[in-house]
């Protein structure tokens, strides 16, 4: 299991867009993949972009990111550079 | 049958007689049904079914946006994509099946619950639920609930009645086959409105419930210029309709014998009619309808029902090609007008009457100075102006002046070129700019007076609600007065007034408008015609003693009697 804190920077935040970006891509792996707000408890899984909506990240806001299984380290690796690359936003 | 009026933003214009055709988003439940223990099986084959089928629908108008407008715009459906495959969804409705009820029923109730689950609050939220409300009606559909419309299903020309029209039906709406569109939400700057006027249908928005008071099959008249709706229409409202559909027959008349001649007074008074735009497209008109310019372009269409933000490349291209086509005819591009009820998703701002326009951008310096920068940089052969929205005091010129001053410094060092001497203006729409205008006057190059906001601010006015749209009054003494103080104030420090608001578009106000000075109209491209018949019929002598005389007068609907006794465009 890996975990890694990402700061979300694209100004639009986590909203539709970028959720279901990330849902594409921890979709294709077979590893769990969980996300969670840094300073509040509650973990969502990161394939679901209901679940990962349902956390309200904006700019600014870091978020933990969890990869659980044989090809954890791709999935994260892949979902990471997501957020470095603002999702393609700005 | 009661006749029932209502009173909406008018969207896109024109006058529409035709039947009710009611467009749900899947918010009605379908009924439930136990099921069997055999029959659960079934049940869920057919949930996937109609899962399958959902996403061959969606992929294929992807495609085909993706085709027509880019893979951009096609990229909100892997929204739908997405949560059609969401571990919250189906799974829940496979659930709900284990628990013994029907398929369409089971996916409603886990629709429900995820609904619930969102905070309703959060802009975020708002348009996922949207978005879900418009795959559970395809889920529907599919799973034999046929009671849920369809626009691919429509048979005759009718006059659509929804909430609210989505993306995906934007995508597949029957042209030929929607004779008008009614919506309870929406605004001018909607994707309904922007998409109605694009395809040049008749639209009104923004009645709260509509979708709800209009039956099935009612009849409806729709005028989409002023906003007005006629339910089950009486013997008078049937003649008042045709006199309108006869004027517009006019309105060709007058375009077609019009419009090689200049908008000049009988006594050589010449002012400029130029037109409102704000689809990119629009402006090849200008030669059409032989404009003077373009008086006001929107933006708002560029980052309205999107969820990124249009960056600084795509902005230029836009402007730019619209200034190329319009050259040598001028462009006056006004920076984003958005706010209220039309937070941009990329902002997190709850929705403030008063965060808006202006003072959202100074807010979001970034994305106004992107907007300058692309319009600067667009501005090659100096026939653009720039103009700003809903100013109310000097300091927020003052600021938004000193940004493009920024810009125009940054673009030098990067070695951009373009003509740095860009025309500056303000939109005077606030009852605060129209009394205080002498405190801007020397910032800008022109005013353009913009009568909606006006109207509304001054007479404290909501226009989309029917109490009190009533009182929604051009003629008003306070706006005639508001109005000539901007003009007056305007030319002594030779400054160019212009107004680009509904009420430049009425031709009833044109020899009022004259009287009082203005240099330009900047008009809807529909009523192009009429504005210049009534302006070819006008002698400056005249008009100046009608601006006197209704000035003088203290009745708003004394005024107008007086103005429609003097209308000389009405005869013939």
């Amino acid at each position: 299991m890996i975990e890694r804190v990402l700061l979300v920077k694209n100004k639009a935040g986590i909203h539709a867009r970028p959720a279901a970006l990330i849902t594409q891509v921890a979709t294709k792996f077979k590893c769990e993949v969980y996300i969670k707000k840094e300073e509040i408890a509650g973990w969502m899984n990161g394939k679901s972009l209901l679940g990962i909506l349902s956390l309200e990240v904006f700019q600014g806001d870091r978020v933990i990111l969890r990869c659980e299984g044989e090809d954890e380290r791709e999935a994260m690796k892949s979902i990471a550079r997501l957020f470095g690359k603002r999702f393609n936003e700005d | 049958m009661k006749i029932k009026r209502f009173c909406g933003i008018g969207a896109s214009s024109g006058i529409v007689k035709g039947k009710a055709y009611l467009f749900s988003l899947g918010r009605q439940m379908p009924i439930k049904r136990e099921l069997q223990e055999k029959e659960r099986k079934e049940e869920k084959a057919m949930l996937r079914y109609a899962l399958e089928k959902t996403k061959e629908e969606i992929a294929t108008v992807m495609e085909k946006i993706k085709n027509d407008f880019g893979a951009k715009f096609s990229e909100i459906f892997n929204v739908h994509l997405a949560l059609l495959d969401d571990p919250m969804l189906i799974p829940i409705a496979e659930r709900n099946i284990n628990k013994g009820v029907n398929a369409s029923y089971a996916f409603s109730e886990a629709v429900r619950m995820v609904i619930d689950n969102l905070s309703l609050h959060s802009a975020q939220a708002g348009r996922t639920i949207e978005i879900l409300h418009d795959i559970s009606a395809k889920m529907f559909y599919h799973l034999g609930e046929r009671d849920y419309k369809r626009l691919e299903d429509i048979a005759e020309k009718v006059i659509l009645v929804a909430r609210n029209i989505s993306p995906y039906d934007t995508a597949s709406i029957p042209k030929e086959k929607i004779a008008g569109i009614l919506c309870s939400m929406g605004t001018q700057t909607s994707h309904a409105a922007i998409l109605a006027r694009a395809l040049r249908i008749p639209a009104v928005l923004g009645i709260p419930d509509i979708e709800n008071i209009v039956l099935q099959d009612d009849i409806i008249i729709l005028d989409g210029r002023k906003g007005l709706v006629i339910v089950n229409p009486g013997k008078r409202e049937d003649e008042l309709y045709q006199r309108r559909k006869k004027e517009e027959e006019l309105e060709v008349y007058f375009k077609e014998g019009l419009v090689h001649l200049p908008p000049k007074t009988k006594d050589g008074h010449r002012i400029n009619l130029s037109a409102n735009i704000e689809l990119a497209d629009e402006v090849h008109l200008i030669r059409k309808e032989n404009a003077d310019g373009i008086g006001l372009f929107r933006t708002e269409f560029l980052f309205v029902e999107r969820l990124d933000i249009p960056d600084e490349d795509e902005q230029t291209r836009v402007y730019s090609e619209i200034g190329e086509i319009a050259y040598p005819h001028y462009v006056t591009i006004r920076t984003l007008d958005i706010g209220e009820d039309k937070i941009p998703l990329f902002l997190k701002e709850k929705g403030s009457s008063s965060l808006r326009a202006i003072r959202l951008l100074l807010k979001y310096k970034e994305i106004f100075k992107t907007q300058l920068r692309a319009i600067l940089k667009a501005n090659k052969k100096g026939n653009i102006k720039v103009m700003f929205p809903m100013v109310t005091c000097a300091d927020e010129l003052i600021k938004a002046i000193a940004l493009l001053k920024e810009a125009k410094c940054e673009l030098k060092k990067e070695g951009v070129l373009f003509e740095e001497d860009i025309e500056i203006g303000t939109m005077i729409e606030t009852p605060s700019s129209a009394v205080a205008c002498d405190t801007l006057v020397d910032l800008v190059d022109f005013f353009s007076i913009g009568t909606n906001d006006l109207i509304q601010y001054t007479l404290v006015v909501d226009r989309t609600n029917p109490d009190t749209a009533y009182l929604y009054e051009p003629l008003h003494p306070s706006i005639l007065r508001l109005i000539k103080n901007v003009i007056d104030v305007g030319h002594k420090a030779g400054v160019w007034v212009a107004m680009c608001g509904e009420m430049a578009s009425d031709p009833l106000y044109t020899p009022l408008l004259l009287g009082l000075g203005i240099d330009e109209l900047s008009v809807n491209w529909d009523v192009m015609g009429r504005i210049k018949k009534a302006i070819r019929d006008a002698t400056m002598d005249e008009v100046k003693q009608i601006a006197e005389k209704a000035l003088s007068l203290t009745k708003p609907e004394d005024i107008r009697k007086f103005l429609n006794k003097e209308a000389k465009w009405k005869e013939k």
